[in-house]
């Protein structure tokens, strides 16, 4: 082991992480070994003065002020109606979507008359109703001249 | 039921999850300081560093179905969050900004001379105005340090952290965390000249 090595587990043993073996093999070093017992001592000093450098106190107020924000935020979360757990959001959602898609397709007719009253119209007998003629007749007179007028 | 006080964190968090306020309040009770510090530590500004404790602990609270104790201690998740806030605020760019700024103002840090132990026991002028020097110069230095070697010296000097704890903070190894706090002390005796 060389001097570096040596000043790695001076930090270790500033740091109280040093022990056994390792301890008293460096112990020897520090003995004998100037550089090394001058950075011990430097790194000591530098570590108390570290610890020293504490940011200045907080506002007693700091706590309040988040407990504060806490509160509100459970009482907005408690009080909304449509809070859910994440697991019920989905289904609530698809459930909606097809609930309007469905009234949708009632394009304006009520319920009784959707399920009740529905009498399916013939799309033929529509046509006759609105040109008196048949969907055969209609569809022998495309590009008949007469048909333009 | 037993006082919040007397609790473990795990079991605060294992209430607070459950819906309890009183136990998450008492969290806040008892990591308010650290993560103040942590958070001036890294920013250098008191007024970023309470905003940051502020968001933290919101980020913690509504996150805090995610927090499980096989995964590390709650300490340690805190302290992850606490510094990603930090690190977040405090961008490179500010931090450039604010050291141009800083660079000969010693007001900065005369707020807490007076709560500096090691400045408060100097009897004569003489004395005290050596030690006003060396905190600043030692303050100057700390704030020169990369970030993460700065984080892991000032978790393990300031918060007397084990090395395992600060390795989860900053999500990295063990030995990681040895070789930082070593270069950190080592780059400080460097700046301060020794």
């Amino acid at each position: 082991m060389d001097c570096l090595d040596f000043q790695k587990q001076v930090s270790l043993l500033i740091d109280g992480v040093l022990s056994g073996t390792d301890k008293k093999t460096l112990d020897r070093h520090l003995e004998g070994c100037p550089e090394c017992s001058n950075v011990y001592r430097l790194m000591a000093t530098l570590n108390e003065q570290v610890r020293s450098l504490k940011a200045p106190a907080t506002q007693t107020a700091l706590a309040q002020k988040i407990k504060a924000r806490i509160a509100s935020r459970n009482l907005l979360r408690s009080s909304d109606p449509g809070f859910l757990p994440h697991w019920a959001r989905a289904p609530l959602f698809a459930t909606i979507i097809l609930l309007a898609l469905g009234l949708g397709n009632f394009a304006g007719r009520s319920l009784f008359e959707v399920f009740i009253m529905y009498q399916p119209e013939n799309v033929v007998d529509l046509l006759v109703q609105e040109n008196s003629q048949s969907f055969g007749e209609v569809v022998m007179n495309i590009g008949n001249g007469e048909d333009m007028r | 039921m037993e006082r919040p006080d007397n609790l473990t964190d795990e079991e605060l968090v294992l209430h607070a999850q459950k819906g309890s306020e009183a136990h998450f309040n008492a969290l806040v009770d008892r990591y308010t300081q650290m993560v103040y510090r942590l958070a001036y530590g890294i920013t250098g500004r008191s007024q970023d560093a309470e905003d940051i404790v502020q968001e933290t602990f919101l980020k913690v609270f509504i996150h805090l179905d995610r927090f499980s104790p096989s995964k590390g201690t709650f300490k340690s998740w805190l302290l992850t969050i606490a510094r990603n806030q930090s690190i977040n605020v405090f961008s490179l760019l500010k931090r450039n900004v604010l050291r141009i700024f800083n660079e000969g103002d010693p007001d900065q840090t005369s707020l807490h001379y007076s709560e500096n132990p090691l400045i408060e026991h100097q009897q004569d002028v003489e004395s005290l105005l050596s030690a006003k020097q060396e905190f600043f110069k030692v303050k100057q230095a700390v704030d020169q340090l990369p970030e993460r070697q700065k984080t892991a010296l000032m978790l393990k000097a300031q918060e007397n952290m084990s090395y395992e704890e600060i390795a989860a903070v900053l999500k990295t190894s063990v030995s990681s965390v040895e070789s930082l706090i070593f270069r950190a002390r080592r780059r400080l005796l460097e700046i301060i000249g020794k």
